[in-house]
């Protein structure tokens, strides 16, 4: 311990002017961060997020430079360095830079999250101090150990500056070769190997470098692990994973029923221009028989086409996105089909077989709160205020280390807010936002939520947007998840091209 | 006498290129061990593998016992190592630069440490980084000597340095020359003669010889022949004799096993009785620039 803390004490000495401009960052991060939490115009706001984003970023490059100055210190890369001839001993060496780490970036980190909880109003820290050191925890890690993985296989700064490019390359091309994995984009379930190849491959190289300083084979072992990473994303059997994730429910038990809409009328055909690869459809979906007090969620949907001759295609796992309560009848389902394909299939009806991937949730607490001027409290979620903008009112809602999913509705009967003469809603009309479940990232275990309402639902008589004052009755309803169901819906004989909706990249609403 | 330091069969290969190629070096304790030869000879390649910085590509090498590869911090704090590579934390003081080296070895000697301040008139307060190389080298010195090491390593210590730090880093080493064994990696031969009890010379990662100074020094003359008429050259030189020449009746050649009644019984045999034969002592650079020179001519004969 005492060479630990003799290593560790010249650190400290060497590189205070680090820790101070890291400090400095870390003080300018909790200067600011409350803005971000109170409602503002959108003129502000681009200022705000402007210098929320550096600053967040500024912390971020402090803790890679703290990292990469105090590892290399003691530069693991090359057979000049006086200190190979020394008696160090690498655990001990290897502990002093920890113990550095912790004291100038996870316990700096820890006060700023504590801090930021105090101001925000949810009370002391001290009796949440293990859940912000928990909500903090995954972010410094992954930061620290990328950084500190780039910094024991280079030897100076130059070189961990384009080893951070290289790895900004392969993410980049990871992700390019990752867009043409079909179903890769909807399923998560090769993620937690990935990162876990990723973490054992950083301390292994770490471990390696400080064992034996054998820079060639640590590099290798880094490769090998990136390698390893993209495999992973490339071969994982996505559509089994999807199918074991979400089940194909029992008969009886249907918390949803889902069919195709044939006496829905198609959307107008459009041609789609030459140089697009793909062509959008949007295939209509009747909803039937959710439970009331709950609600479904469309996750992902699949769509595979089988043609008279023999040709097929499918669409791979899609996020969608979209939910669905009680009294929904339907919804269209959007899909893009490769322009070729649906040139060949476009004269002849096809087979089609949807599947969608579904969770259902059942509504919990219910909270009815009644919006006052300023900030005004929703337990179980924290402090919401009014944001009034320029086309939607929304609430802006600051929440501690994670919300639940919630359901937030406002109904035209309980609205005493003004409308012009022609803006009016009829009473009887609700607005709903479905937030899923959300945490803050990096330093700050404060993180905040916008709820949108964007129109009236049902047979809404107005195009108007619901305003919200004080006085607004808002319901509050936690979701809880229930199942996740996989429904498979055959189409026999559809014509795509009845379906054709526009260009693609043309934005379009669902519902 | 026990070995300080010893290879067996050593070799170090970076791609291609063969730095060190087969070595046994065998350098007894006590001994002030001299290791020199010309440039990419493989000294530098020996030492760091000798401290672990590179690991041999076959063979051994061994330190105080101990395998170079498993070198622990406990045998590191008998080894005092300075290089003229060496990248020292140019943000220290000198001062500072040895109070933090002091908790790393159990042997530290605070009255030596200030002795050798002192005795290389180092500037306590001064950062590294504004000292002159001659000034850092000696506080290099100064943290590899304060702990008493057994062992001292010193690779190309003197080059580059002015004659008076040259001399002030000798004294320095040759007052703690008793108690440790040194192994010095040297082009500067002159300054090498002058303390070295053995010399070892390196060509083309090779071991060319080993053995103590005043030894090579008595095998080596430098021989000039004068005869009464031009004499009828042999078809081949003794292989003992290096560099030889012939202008008229004179001839001159470099006897590297000299032995003044066998020599000249040699010189009779092949060239008939000389006028006049004189036999002159060499420096161990004249020694040293025989055999490199030798030694490239005979690669390039060779290679041809």
């Amino acid at each position: 311990m005492k060479q630990v803390l003799h290593i560790f004490k010249k650190d400290i000495r060497h590189h205070w002017p680090e820790i101070l401009l890291s400090l400095a960052v870390l003080a300018a991060y909790i200067w600011n961060e409350p803005d971000e939490w109170v409602p503002r115009g959108l003129s502000e706001n681009r200022l705000r997020d402007f210098l929320t984003g550096g600053l967040t970023f500024a912390v971020v490059v402090s803790w890679c430079t703290l990292v990469v100055r105090v590892v290399q210190g003691e530069k693991l890369v090359g057979d000049r360095q006086f200190w190979v001839t020394k008696p160090y001993d690498w655990k001990k060496l290897l502990a002093a830079k920890l113990l550095f780490m912790l004291v100038f970036i996870s316990v700096p980190t820890l006060i700023a999250g504590s801090v930021l909880f105090a101001k925000a109003g949810f009370g002391s820290p001290l009796p949440a101090l293990s859940a912000i050191v928990s909500a903090q925890s995954g972010s410094i890690v992954f930061v620290v150990m990328i950084a500190a993985t780039l910094a024991t296989v280079t030897a100076n700064i130059t070189q961990f500056l384009l080893a951070l490019l290289a790895v900004g390359a392969y993410v980049a091309i990871v992700a390019t070769v990752a867009a043409y994995v079909p179903s890769q984009s909807f399923s998560s379930g090769s993620d937690t190997l990935q990162e876990g190849i990723l973490a054992i491959g950083c301390i292994a190289a770490v471990l390696w470098q400080y064992a034996g300083r054998r820079t060639a084979s640590s590099r290798g072992l880094l490769a090998v692990s990136a390698l390893a990473i993209f495999l992973v994303v490339v071969a994982t059997p996505y559509q089994t994973l999807v199918a074991r994730e979400y089940v194909l429910p029992p008969t009886g038990s249907q918390p949803v029923q889902l069919a195709f809409d044939e006496a829905k009328p198609p959307a107008p055909n459009v041609v789609a221009r030459q140089e697009e690869k793909d062509v959008e459809i949007q295939i209509p979906i009747k909803v039937r028989a959710i439970a009331a007090a709950t609600s479904v969620s469309v996750d992902g949907a699949m769509l595979s086409l089988h043609a008279p001759d023999g040709q097929g295609w499918s669409s791979g796992w899609n996020r969608v996105g979209e939910h669905l309560f009680p009294e929904d009848q339907g919804f269209n389902s959007t899909f893009k089909v490769k322009k070729a394909f649906f040139e060949h299939v476009k004269p002849t009806p096809v087979q089609a077989h949807i599947s969608f991937a579904l969770s259902t949730f059942q509504n919990g607490e219910t909270k009815r709160i009644i919006a006052t001027s300023g900030e005004f409290k929703v337990p179980g979620l924290g402090f919401c205020a009014i944001v009034q903008g320029y086309a939607t009112d929304s609430l802006r809602c600051r929440y501690a280390f994670a919300t639940p999913t919630v359901l937030t509705t406002v109904s035209s009967s309980e609205m005493p807010c003004p409308f012009s003469a022609d803006g009016a809603p009829r009473p009887g009309l609700i607005s709903r936002d479905w937030s899923a479940s959300s945490a803050p990232d990096l330093v700050s275990p404060v993180g905040t939520l916008d709820i949108n309402f964007w129109k009236w639902e049902g047979n809404a008589d107005t195009n108007s947007s619901p305003s919200l004052c004080p006085g607004t009755s808002l319901i509050f309803r936690t979701q809880e998840v229930g199942r996740q169901i996989r429904k498979e819906i055959e189409i026999d004989d559809i014509k795509l091209a009845d379906y054709q909706t526009s260009n693609v990249g043309r934005f379009s609403v669902g519902r | 006498m026990n070995s300080a330091i010893r290879t067996k069969n050593l070799s170090k290969r970076f791609r291609k290129v063969a730095a060190v190629a087969g070595l046994n070096l065998d350098i007894t304790e006590g001994a002030i061990y001299a290791l020199v030869g010309p440039n990419g000879a493989g000294k530098t390649t020996t030492i760091k593998i000798l401290m672990d910085m590179f690991r041999p590509t076959g063979g051994t090498a061994e330190i105080l016992g101990i395998d170079s590869r498993k070198i622990a911090p406990r045998t590191l704090a008998l080894i005092g190592y300075v290089s003229e590579n060496q990248e020292l934390p140019l943000w220290m003081t000198v001062a500072g630069f040895l109070g933090y080296l002091r908790p790393f070895y159990p042997t530290w000697d605070r009255k030596l440490e200030d002795e050798l301040i002192q005795r290389f008139e180092l500037p306590p307060e001064r950062k590294l980084k504004d000292l002159s190389r001659g000034m850092r080298m000696k506080a290099a010195l100064a943290g590899s000597l304060a702990y008493h090491p057994r062992v001292i390593i010193l690779d190309e210590p003197f080059s580059g340095l002015d004659p008076l730090v040259r001399d002030q880093l000798i004294e320095g080493l040759l007052a703690r020359a008793s108690e440790s064994t040194t192994l010095v990696s040297s082009h500067d031969l002159a300054e090498t003669e002058s303390f070295a009890s053995h010399v070892g010379y390196m060509e083309q990662g090779q071991l060319r010889f080993s053995e103590d100074l005043s030894t090579l020094r008595e095998r080596f003359r430098e021989v000039e022949l004068k005869f009464e008429k031009i004499p009828c050259l042999p078809q081949k030189w003794p292989a003992a004799w290096m560099r030889t020449s012939n202008s008229g009746p004179v001839i001159r050649f470099i006897e590297s096993q000299f032995n003044q009644e066998r020599t000249c019984a040699e010189i009779r045999q092949l060239l008939g009785e000389p006028k006049d034969v004189t036999f002159t002592s060499m420096t161990l650079r004249s020694i040293f620039l025989a055999m490199a020179k030798c030694g490239s001519r005979n690669v390039t004969e060779e290679q041809r």
